[in-house]
């Protein structure tokens, strides 16, 4: 096992145990591994970004964490982590493309919107933005989105994740979805 | 908005989401009071939660995939069943103990979910194919399947009846239990085993954690053909990821150096299965667990006798010293060579009884045979997966040598036949690497190796290719039987002897192989030939006559002149039925081509009540004759498919695509047609994941073909994509739509039909996209030609007048 490896998956124990110096060890790490990790999967840009956001992460969870001796609350929290620099990533990503394309941003129609599921070509430029207002708002919710849409947690984890109870979660989640999807759609 | 009035609004938001619709008005009023900012956002809220569904549910990346993420799917619901607990992982898939949600009753099962990978519709196309395998598999000690689906998110899952129990070693040592006891259990084991070998399964993956025994002592096996998919899904990779797949402890030679895989796979590891009861040790120790090393270990070294393991191991003390014939039993079971193993699992257990009931073990003729005659051996024993592909070869031999008792030459001939096909049978296994040992491995081989070695004797070189190609015939391997077939025919004609019974043979089957390749011109001539040299022949009818009248209705049909087939099939069924009877599995190809004919000609309740008369013989016919009922199922499926009676479709479908299944193998052409009439089934029933599911799979078996249709996978792409439009996804549907369409008007500019629908399929994406401007011209067009070339009355017609009528409603609702 590499160093970084045992290091990581170190860190990620010492956090469950409630070590608050181990987030802002593990970021650094886990970033460094997903922007280079990154590099490879973005280089060829295809229409399937949630393809390789899922390989990209996969591969950084692999290569940084020793998965047979973590538990799940472990895992949440690498997650948690990632999720927070998949973000970032993403976003620039996005943002970088279109500033390529060097046209106006593209606002969503309604309609586009509502397939939002079925493309999962969600306007992440569009969806930061808000984001970036919903924390504003209300820290709590912005965080859940954080880590359930960008970090896949589930309810369950992102309520571990966070310290607060599973209900709560639902709770938050319903309504910064909707909260988002008009702050999306109103432009 | 200050937070106070943020929070307000939250609380508001979410308890009017707890009412129905209409109690919401007059409790937001009443709540937000007279605060116009709270009252707008709450609505604010609410009108963006109506048409949010599926906003950003899915993450960027999802965590059921990853590696160890199983543990997301704990209390989630997989149809009636709810994750309790996981049992198990490794890097194919979970194990998750679960019990019905519905509480209809207390039942705690096993759910079995594949990772999956990057080839998704690969696998799940496997997985749909498996688990008809498995719905087979009904043994007492077989744990058995008792449902399976497809998650929201499109992972497949099986669902296990759940065995509590100790694996069969852990039991045997904690019981104590006593030489006898133990092989008494083995044997109930090796029952099982080769039950499933019977149904064509190999588990592959047999070993004592596989093998559980309940609390009142019963085995039960796990992972049936789970392990068959997996490993499969490697075949072609390098060694190392095969080798992850197993144990390999109990990892025959020929699976860990990735060669071609049979029955006799399985009768090693329970070689060893039996070696570890008997000893409570493995025959091989590994010092590392490197590939190399256990490739080296368990190919060239000897196993440790099994006396002097035990005497080196306190613990298996009760047992005692391994009598010398059980021994040899055991070591016969684990020898290197599969084919010189026991023949089958029952061979294997047969020796075990003659041991207990004091008789002489076949396994101490073997060592003596083995060094008298190798050769002999093997041949006597043969491959046992061979085995499985002997029945059709032996008819045709059977034939052949029948034929042969006219002369005595011919006598001689049939010798040779017989000698090449027998030896073709117990040699081509080890030869063939990486895949299962196959009746196509062997035929392949057969047809390869008869031209060469009878290069010079066109008369038996005739006599086989007939036979193989024949064989093709009725495995639905119709290219590779219009080869052999025309070499048979080829062959004779270099005899100078023009009607030859083996010439008309060949050309009635010939006629079949064209007509199911769609080359019907050529198939009505090869048929009228056949027809006219049969009569010649056989002034009293014959087999071949019939044949022949067969092949030349279903050219007809095919070409689209039912009425001047439905005659010829008529009269192929009546000199079938008297050459064969009605139990025969060519009667029931007649009864089919005659029902097609029929149906063809407009008749339709003829037609199916020939389809379901076939249907009806199905319990009362030899297995080998099944696929007719298989064919005629499909047909009555489509039949009533057409006309709309979804419900009653169904179910000749799926027991259409079960027997394919079963006899065909899992990836077929036919397995793919029926599956796409399912899918477009489950799509005009309105169960639209259902159909996304199956025409997925229906897609990936077309494109695994190696000369994939491309009329059958555009006609899914359009299934496909309307059931997308359906779900919602018509961005997804768009491109695939496009595609085929194009593919319809570049391949077959013809079939006005099948474009007409393909437009009617796009147009109805362009709707829901909001494109009706582009929309208009293809529904147009699709209705004119639907109109013109089916009728008003035609439900398809009808589909394409009222998707027209949509679009005019959009544009007076603009």
């Amino acid at each position: 096992m590499t160093e970084k490896k045992t290091n990581v998956t170190q860190l990620l124990r010492d956090l469950e145990a409630g070590d608050k110096q181990a987030p802002e060890m593990l970021l650094p790490i886990v970033y460094d591994e997903l922007r280079r990790l990154a590099r490879g999967y973005m280089r060829n840009e295809r229409s399937d970004h949630t393809l390789q956001a899922t390989a990209l992460v996969h591969e950084a969870y692999l290569e940084l964490v020793d998965w047979k001796n973590v538990s799940w609350q472990n895992r949440a929290h690498f997650f948690a982590v990632a999720a927070q620099m998949m973000r970032k990533i993403l976003v620039d990503h996005a943002r970088a493309k279109n500033a390529q394309k060097r046209g106006p941003v593209h606002k969503l129609e309604l309609d586009e919107a509502v397939s939002f599921r079925v493309e999962r070509e969600v306007d992440l430029i569009a969806l930061d933005d808000a984001l970036a207002a919903l924390v504003e708002r209300d820290p709590t919710q912005a965080r859940i989105v954080e880590l359930r849409f960008f970090g896949g947690l589930s309810i369950e984890e992102t309520a571990h994740a966070m310290n607060i109870s599973p209900s709560t979660v639902k709770r938050e989640w319903t309504v910064a979805k909707a909260w988002l999807f008009r702050e999306i759609k109103r432009g | 908005m200050i937070k106070s009035d943020w929070e307000r609004a939250k609380q508001i938001f979410l308890d009017a989401l707890e009412l129905d619709e209409k109690d919401r008005r007059s409790f937001v009023t009443a709540e937000c009071g007279a605060n116009p900012t709270i009252y707008e956002e709450v609505w604010a809220l609410l009108d963006a939660n109506r048409e949010n569904e599926g906003f950003i549910e899915d993450p960027v990346f999802s965590v059921s995939s990853a590696i160890g993420g199983t543990s997301a799917l704990i209390g989630k619901a997989f149809g009636h069943y709810r994750v309790l607990s996981e049992l198990g992982h490794g890097g194919m898939g979970a194990v998750f103990l679960a019990e019905r949600s519905d509480g209809e009753f207390d039942q705690k099962v096993a759910i079995k979910i594949v990772r999956p990978g990057l080839d998704v519709e690969h696998i799940r196309a496997r997985f749909v194919h498996e688990r008809q395998i498995l719905a087979d598999l009904e043994h007492s000690y077989i744990s058995h399947l008792i449902d399976g689906g497809t998650t929201e998110d499109g992972i497949p899952y099986l669902v296990m009846e759940y065995i509590e129990g100790t694996p069969i070693n852990e039991y045997c040592s904690e019981n104590r239990l006593s030489v006898k006891e133990r092989l008494d259990l083995f044997l109930k084991v090796c029952e099982a085993v080769a039950f499933a070998h019977r149904k064509l399964i190999i588990h592959r993956d047999l070993k004592p954690s596989n093998i559980f025994v309940t609390v009142d002592g019963q085995p039960k096996l796990l992972d049936f053909g789970i392990a068959k998919l997996l490993v499969q899904q490697n075949a072609g990779r390098a060694q190392q990821t095969q080798l992850a797949a197993f144990t390999p402890d109990y990892a025959s030679p020929e699976q860990v150096r990735g060669d071609a895989i049979s029955t006799s796979t399985d009768v090693y590891s329970l070689g060893v299965i039996l070696y570890q009861l008997l000893t409570d040790t493995l025959p091989y120790r590994f010092t590392t667990r490197s590939p190399d090393e256990i490739v080296r270990v368990i190919c060239d070294t000897d196993p440790s006798p099994l006396n002097r393991v035990i005497s080196g191991n306190s613990a298996s003390r009760p047992i005692g010293k391994v009598q010398a014939d059980l021994e040899r039993i055991v070591l016969l079971a684990i020898r290197k060579e599969p084919e010189r193993r026991y023949a089958s699992v029952e061979k294997f257990a047969d020796d075990i009884r003659r041991f207990l009931a004091g008789l002489p073990v076949t396994a101490r003729e073997d060592t003596i045979g083995y060094r008298a005659s190798k050769f002999i051996r093997r041949h006597k024993y043969g491959v046992a997966a061979a085995a499985l592909v002997s029945i059709t070869l032996i008819l045709g031999i059977i034939g052949t040598t029948w034929q042969a008792q006219v002369a005595k030459r011919e006598s001689e001939k049939a010798r040779r036949i017989n000698g090449f096909l027998q030896n073709m049978l117990g040699s081509a296994a080890p030869e063939s690497r990486g895949a299962d040992v196959t009746v196509k491995s062997v035929l392949q081989e057969s047809s390869k190796r008869v031209r060469q070695e009878f290069a010079n004797d066109p008369d038996v070189l005739a006599d086989i290719l007939m036979t193989i190609g024949k064989t093709y015939v009725s495995l639905d391997m119709i290219p590779q039987a219009e080869d052999e077939l025309k070499g048979a025919i080829a062959a004779r004609s270099a005899l100078g002897s023009a009607d030859h019974p083996t010439t008309a043979g060949s050309l009635a089957y010939l006629g079949i192989a064209l007509a199911y390749q769609g080359k019907t011109d050529e198939g009505e001539a090869v048929s009228r030939r056949a027809i006219e040299m049969c009569r010649a022949l056989y002034p009293d009818g014959h087999e071949d006559l019939a044949v022949a009248l067969f092949a030349l209705s279903i050219n007809l049909t095919h070409k689209g002149d039912p009425a001047a087939a439905e005659p010829y099939a008529a009269e192929a069924s009546a000199v079938v039925k008297r050459f064969l009877g009605e139990k025969h599995g060519y009667y029931l190809a007649t009864l089919t081509a005659l029902g097609l004919a029929r149906e063809g000609l407009g008749n339709v309740e003829s037609s199916e009540a020939l389809f379901r008369q076939v249907i009806a013989t199905g319990p009362d016919i030899d297995s080998r004759f099944q696929i007719y009922v298989a064919q005629a199922s499909l047909y009555l499926g489509r039949s009533l498919l057409r006309r709309h009676a979804f419900y009653e479709a169904e179910r000749p479908l799926l027991e259409s695509r079960r027997i394919y299944t079963q006899v065909l193998g899992e990836s077929n052409p036919s397995v793919a047609t029926v599956t796409q009439y399912i899918g477009n089934l489950y799509l005009q029933q309105g169960k639209l994941q259902k159909a996304e599911f199956e025409l997925r799979g229906c897609l990936a078996m077309l494109r695994a073909d190696p000369a994939p249709e491309q009329s059958e996978i555009d006609q899914t792409n359009v299934l496909l994509g309307k059931a997308l439009t359906r779900l919602g996804r018509s961005g997804e549907a768009e491109p695939l739509l496009r595609e085929a369409l194009a593919g319809r008007l570049r391949n077959a500019p013809n079939e006005r039909v099948a474009i007409a629908i393909a437009e009617g399929a796009l147009g109805e994406c362009l709707i829901s996209l909001k494109r009706n401007d582009e929309a208009e011209p293809l529904l147009r067009r699709s209705h004119e030609t639907l109109l013109s070339a089916l009728g008003a009355q035609d439900p398809r017609t009808i589909e394409a007048y009222q998707r027209l009528g949509q679009l005019t409603t959009k544009k007076a609702t603009r």
